[in-house]
């Protein structure tokens, strides 16, 4: 199979600088590489020299992380990708339509449609009696969160208290908890609740994906729950990560997103209502600090109001 | 089945059937250019182990026509997202057992593989290199990419220390 010929000289530069050949890539070349990497790696890559740095900050590269990570491509193109991949995080997952359910199947589990949801849609339980749910936030910043479970226990529903809700980081922190046991999960009738897991989950790195899932594998025959969505609240954040903003702009992409029957909702409904929580309940006199300034704002206003009514009496 | 000759930077002469070899762009391009020759094609930029190793992997992939690039003829249905952006994960998804033996290969025939691939154009090789190579840069700090690649910092100082000192992600 192989003859020699005349021999052609090798154009390749010769391999005794091989150790250096990472430093040789086309830049297209080290492209793709990068390209299989995160946001984290590529912060740690730009250091490393000149041709790394260029191909890390080039900004292209960004959008297509971002796609990886998102799922689907950044919509403004004024902003840098870069930036809007630092910037952007994905903290709501729809139990029916993102995460994965084993035994997803009629007689077991059934996707129903449901206004009372943000997504529009819910997955409802009938029987099953190896329940598992599980999913990924992709890409959440660092911080410390609360893992919220939204769901609907109905009132012929049985073993719930078996299942266990967890949530855990790539770097293996993990919380979990069982439903509360106390009569008040039966009042709500098959009203939505947030079953917040007690301990505070703590995300160490920063774009890390957090994989939540709810599981319960006895023999007993699970019934009867409806699992509308798993999200993660920052606690204690700076107040300059609007996650309230943030929330509305994931949903309102996902009501863009077209997927199947997805509606969007309100807002207004993701929080439960004051009866219906599982959430420790704050007073309302728990003032942010800028509310404060409101009051004194307008306690002025009425002084100012009042002196102006002495002043034109005088007269 | 045609034989197409291929010739090595040593200068061997390497003969390949038509439909394997056709799995490369850049052949595939020679060939439609000039017709089926007999005269040898001269590939300047790979060494014999080296397209033997690749020869080794376009046999194993002959039949999986997936990983073929779809033909021009197609228009892109979304124009908005770019192909490279997709493919990603479906490069991952497609590599089998084979190709992660096949990478299980020492550094410097590594990235003389992916130097090949992107010269013969053979996008699953070269995402297959890419990834492997990906894979053992992740996680890693920039003293340990150094030191394992062999690669040397080429800033000045004052832009050494200013660089170490730079976190992107610090205000999060």
């Amino acid at each position: 199979m192989e003859t020699a010929t005349a021999p052609l000289p090798p154009a390749k530069p010769s391999s005794d600088d091989a150790l250096s050949v990472l430093q040789r890539l086309p830049d297209d070349v080290l492209f793709g590489i990068f390209a299989f990497c995160n946001g984290n790696d590529l912060l740690e890559f730009s250091k490393v020299n000149r041709a790394f740095r260029a191909t890390s900050h080039d900004d292209y590269l960004w959008k297509v992380l971002f796609k990886k990570r998102f799922g689907y491509s950044p919509e403004s193109h004024s902003r840098k990708y870069r930036s809007q991949y630092t910037g952007n995080e994905r903290t709501i997952l729809s139990i029916a339509d993102e995460c994965e359910i084993a035994h997803d199947r009629l007689p077991h589990w059934d996707k129903v449609n449901d206004p009372r949801s943000v997504f529009g849609r819910v997955a409802l339980l009938h029987a099953v009696s190896w329940l598992h749910v599980w999913g990924s936030l992709k890409g959440v910043h660092t911080g410390k969160y609360r893992v919220i479970w939204r769901l609907s226990v109905m009132p012929r529903a049985q073993y719930v208290f078996d299942i266990n809700f967890r949530a855990k980081t790539q770097l293996n922190r993990m919380v979990e908890s069982h439903l509360p046991q106390n009569s008040r999960l039966l009042e709500f009738g098959s009203d939505y609740f947030d079953f917040v897991l007690p301990d505070l989950l703590e995300v160490t790195k920063p774009f890390e994906d957090v994989h939540v899932e709810c599981k319960c594998t006895s023999q007993d025959w699970k019934t009867n729950i409806a699992l509308c969505s798993v999200r993660l609240e920052p606690v204690g954040g700076s107040s300059t990560r609007e996650q309230q903003c943030r929330w509305e702009r994931q949903l309102a992409r996902v009501g863009k997103d077209g997927r199947g029957g997805l509606r969007l909702r309100r807002l207004r409904n993701l929080r439960s209502r004051p009866g219906a929580s599982y959430r420790p309940w704050q007073p309302w006199t728990a003032f942010r600090w800028y509310e404060s300034v409101f009051v004194a704002a307008f306690f002025m206003l009425v002084a100012v109001v009042f002196a102006l009514l002495l002043l034109s009496r005088t007269k | 089945m045609t034989l197409i000759k291929l010739i090595t930077a040593e200068g061997a002469l390497i003969e390949v059937e038509q439909d394997i070899i056709e799995q490369s762009g850049t052949i595939r391009n020679i060939l439609t250019d000039i017709g089926l020759t007999d005269k040898p094609i001269p590939l300047p930029n790979v060494s014999g182990p080296i397209l033997t190793k690749i020869i080794e992997y376009c046999m194993h992939h002959r039949h999986d026509t997936s990983r073929r690039r779809q033909p021009p003829s197609q228009p892109a249905l979304d124009t908005e997202s770019d192909c490279r952006e997709s493919a990603i994960e479906e490069a991952i998804a497609k590599m089998d057992d084979f190709d992660h033996e096949f990478c299980r290969i020492d550094q410097g025939t590594l990235f003389d593989l992916l130097l090949a691939a992107n010269f013969l154009d053979i996008q699953p090789l070269l995402d297959l290199t890419g990834y492997t190579v990906a894979n053992m840069m992740k996680g890693k700090t920039v003293q340990e990419i150094r030191d394992t690649f062999h690669v040397r910092s080429d800033f000045t100082p004052e832009e050494e220390e200013q660089v170490m000192k730079e976190n992107a992600w610090c205000e999060n």
